[in-house]
């Protein structure tokens, strides 16, 4: 699926779905399912179109949400301007860091990025005035007016689910999409045409960054906590999962994803305690079996 | 006629191997010069260096006044300083039609945030050069699908868009079979009226047909210049390509 | 700082680096004759601890236990070879960590279905236990210098078996130029396996002789292994040379940097940019010098 008013219409009937049933429960899911769709589309941005894998991105999460939960200790709560500073806080990081990292590709981008995601971690975990590894409760939420409730908190992420759908379609429409694309199948020759990629796709890790501290933000609102296990390699290797679950280069794709890493954690975590077992196999089968199931049922079809 | 391209004295060791022996070269606005020599001799690797993929030890490379020796490849390309690759290297991930409006795009103000897919403005451009260029009929095709003399074709539609002055050409007609090499010849012919030509060729019909000027080279060192017949008929040359007396 | 302490940490850091050393070794052949990357490598170095628990708890030997344990993490190795590790070798890398993730997560949950989440104990042996003098008035864990030696022999006859043995070339070659080896007539898939087993023991013998100095608990090995990650980018991926180099190196460099930083910074701080110094010295190598001090990519040495 790669319309993004397919995938807005498929985002708005699951909300929709979710009001009718009213299960505060269920609509916890949702949001979350919501607010890492976010994050993975952002990963995802950056493998499809740039050629990028990066194990680091939790690093921007965790960004994002202390940003947010900093704020709210320090009464500050207006939505705008706590979402503003934290994604403001994520276009920064990815700034500085991208600037590093971008000079190496492949499996080295990988590892510096994990690097850079170990050293957020422990270094949030040194911040001893937010509670180090403990980290700290968040007394409230953000928003635009009054209390905001669970409701509330799910109608954010799912605009900005929506909004960032849209940016992401949008940039692999533009200029800066086509170039990025072409500098990563053909960087040389793309130079030899007149063309330096490093600004491109500067902006293009910034953007993603910007986009995965936003949900780090948002996720406080539904967590009301905020400690340094946001920004973990686990979670930066289940952003990973999630794109690679719903099928790198699509619209729908993350989206997709991080409802089926959710659903099946929620779903064996009812079953059995020892659930990230099953995770663990299913992520084994999807990425050994995945091609040659797909071709089955192309042989199948024919 | 003035010159457009000057290499000066160039230089360049890989180790204790010298490829590039104090070489020296023009090339004329409007000209085709060809350079030739037997394998080995450094021909790429000087192609590379005006191009600014390899950095010379020592020399000076000036196009059109500017000392462009320091300049990286990008640069260059924005001098208008065009390139084609002996090893094919045009975007897999778009079509013909596209590979064309992405040079053209590079060649410009780049505008980065506006539409890509949706340019018909763009779109149109690029038809006009795939016209010139022969591939009218294929721009719709994936470019790792065009066959091997497409894909020449396609590298010299990318250099046109890149509005080039001056092309630099890796053997062109290489991998190019019979009956299609005097279509590129042709095309190449074509494309005087808008550039300079400096190609690396083995094809010594190709070089006869088109140039206006060779220079050939041999273990890294200039051993005979001029007119493609003055060049024939030099000693050295033939020494060279027919085996010495020993 | 005084000079006891000085020395002390000098031993300490140089006794992580050997086992840091065990533990990246395996990383560096795989990454270097097969180019593929095994995130559950930790995990290897875990099991290696629990067998030990396990194993000593049966038979009530230490050197029962660490026969048995090495055996078994050999096995273990052997069969996630067999089974997933080998239907990667082709896979890009993206791929390769992503798939060694979800064995990561297999590894965790099995060993606390068996054994629970509390720690399992390990016991020295009696005559590995208190201390021998140094030097006057420094005294040093028996243990720990036993670990230093049984390492720095295992590294040795890694030496040799590499540089000096027909499989040793055989490895070098297929680092080097794999169809070259098959042209050979070996069987490329038989090496592969032997390389991945022998990582595989080294891993779980790293995790043995840790095991009554951390605790044995699920996931101990997987914040070892990206430290291991790290050594091998500083010493280039491939070179064994290079990878004993830098295990010692940020072995003394995060062991200094763990006590001074908080002496000097105080507490939470100071840990956490110790934590972070050999993170820090893995990017800045990762932008400066990508093949790292000693490496070519895709050679061992």
């Amino acid at each position: 699926m790669n319309r993004p008013e397919r995938v807005t219409a498929l985002i708005v009937a699951a909300i929709g779905i979710t009001f009718l049933i009213g299960d505060p429960y269920f609509s916890r899911i949702v949001a979350r399912v919501c607010i890492f769709a976010m994050a993975a589309i952002a990963v995802d941005l950056l493998i499809s179109q740039c050629g990028l894998a990066s194990f680091g991105h939790a690093a921007f999460f965790a960004a994002g949400g202390y940003t947010a939960g900093i704020f709210a200790l320090n009464g500050i709560t207006h939505a705008l301007l706590v979402w503003g500073a934290a994604t403001g806080v994520g276009l920064f990081a990815g700034i500085v860091l991208g600037s590093l990292c971008l000079r190496t590709r492949g499996l080295y981008f990988l590892m510096i990025t994990l690097a850079f995601g170990q050293m957020t971690y422990l270094g949030l975990q040194g911040l001893r005035q937010f509670g180090g590894d403990d980290g700290f409760r968040v007394p409230r939420g953000a928003a635009l007016f009054g209390e905001v409730g669970l409701s509330g908190t799910l109608v954010a992420a799912a605009v900005a689910l929506v909004a960032v759908v849209g940016l992401s379609a949008y940039l692999r429409r533009a200029r800066i999409g086509a170039l990025v694309r072409a500098a990563r199948d053909e960087g040389r020759r793309l130079a030899s045409l007149g063309v330096d990629a490093r600004p491109y796709n500067l902006a293009m890790f910034a953007i993603s960054a910007g986009v995965t501290a936003l949900a780090g933000a948002l996720n406080v609102n539904l967590v009301r906590y905020v400690s340094p296990e946001l920004g973990t390699w686990f979670l930066s290797g289940n952003l990973l999962i999630m794109v690679i679950f719903g099928g790198i280069g699509t619209l729908s794709g993350p989206v997709l994803g991080a409802a089926a890493l959710i659903a099946l954690e929620e779903v064996l975590s009812g079953a059995t305690d020892r659930w990230p077992f099953f995770l663990g196999v299913a992520i084994i089968l999807r990425v050994l079996f995945w091609d040659a199931v797909k071709q089955t049922a192309k042989l199948l079809k024919s | 006629m003035s010159v457009l391209l000057s290499v000066k004295s160039l230089t360049k060791h890989f180790g204790a191997l010298i490829v590039t022996d104090g070489v020296d070269l023009d090339v004329n606005a409007g000209e085709v010069h060809a350079l030739i020599g037997p394998n080995g001799a450094g021909k790429s690797t000087l192609l590379a260096q005006v191009a600014g993929e390899i950095r010379p030890e020592s020399g000076a490379i000036c196009f059109d006044g500017t000392d462009i020796t320091r300049l990286r490849p990008h640069q260059r390309a924005r001098l208008h300083i065009g390139r084609t690759y002996q090893i094919n290297s045009s975007f897999r991930s778009f079509s013909v039609r596209q590979n064309v409006m992405l040079a053209i795009i590079a060649a410009s103000r780049v505008r980065p945030w506006t539409l890509f897919d949706r340019d018909r403005a763009l779109a149109a451009d690029a038809d006009e050069i795939l016209e010139e260029v022969g591939l009218a009929a294929m721009g719709d095709m994936s470019a790792v699908a065009l066959p091997h003399g497409g894909l020449r074709q396609l590298e010299i539609a990318l250099a046109i868009a890149a509005k080039a002055r001056i092309l630099l050409l890796d053997e062109p007609l290489a991998g190019i079979a019979a009956g299609e090499a005097s279509a590129m010849i042709e095309l190449l012919h074509r494309l005087r009226s808008r550039c300079a030509l400096l190609l690396v060729e083995h094809d010594m019909d190709a070089v006869f047909a088109l140039a206006d000027r060779v220079t050939v080279l041999s273990e890294g060192r200039v051993i005979a210049r001029g007119t493609p017949a003055e060049v024939a008929d030099d000693e050295n040359v033939r020494r060279v390509y027919l085996g010495g007396a020993a | 700082m005084s000079w006891p302490l000085l020395i002390e940490q000098t031993f300490n850091g140089v006794q992580f680096g050997l086992v840091l050393f065990l533990l990246a070794v395996g990383v560096t052949l795989v990454f270097g004759v097969m180019n593929t990357v095994n995130l559950a490598h930790g995990s290897l170095l875990m099991m290696g601890g629990y067998l030990l628990g396990e194993a000593q708890a049966r038979t009530g030997s230490w050197l029962l236990g660490v026969a048995l344990a090495l055996i078994g993490v050999g096995v273990i190795g052997y069969l996630v070879e067999m089974v997933v590790v080998r239907r990667l070798y082709a896979r890009n890398h993206l791929e390769q960590v992503l798939a060694t993730f979800g064995l990561l997560l297999c590894f965790n949950e099995t060993v606390v279905w068996f054994w629970g989440r509390e720690p399992v104990l390990v016991s020295l042996p009696p005559m590995l236990r208190g201390h021998i003098q140094l030097m006057s008035g420094i005294p040093y864990p028996t243990y720990r210098l036993a670990v230093s030696v049984i390492v720095l022999g295992v590294a040795v006859s890694l030496w040799f078996l590499i540089a000096r043995t027909r499989i040793g070339m055989l490895i070098r070659a297929g680092a080097e130029r794999r169809e070259l080896v098959e042209a050979l007539g070996v069987n490329i898939g038989l090496l592969y396996t032997v390389v991945f087993s022998l990582g595989a023991v080294l891993a779980g013998l790293s995790g043995i002789l840790l095991g009554p100095l951390l605790t044995v608990q699920p996931g101990m090995g997987d914040p070892l292994l990206i430290l291991a990650l790290a050594v091998v980018i500083v010493g280039g991926a491939g070179s064994i040379g290079g990878t004993f180099v830098a295990a010692i190196g940020l072995g003394i460099a995060d062991t200094f940097a763990r006590t001074l930083l908080p002496l000097a910074m105080g507490g939470g701080a100071g840990r956490s940019l110790a934590a972070m110094a050999v993170y820090l010295l893995m990017a800045l190598t990762l932008v400066f010098r990508p093949t790292g001090i000693f490496g070519r990519a895709g050679g061992t040495g």
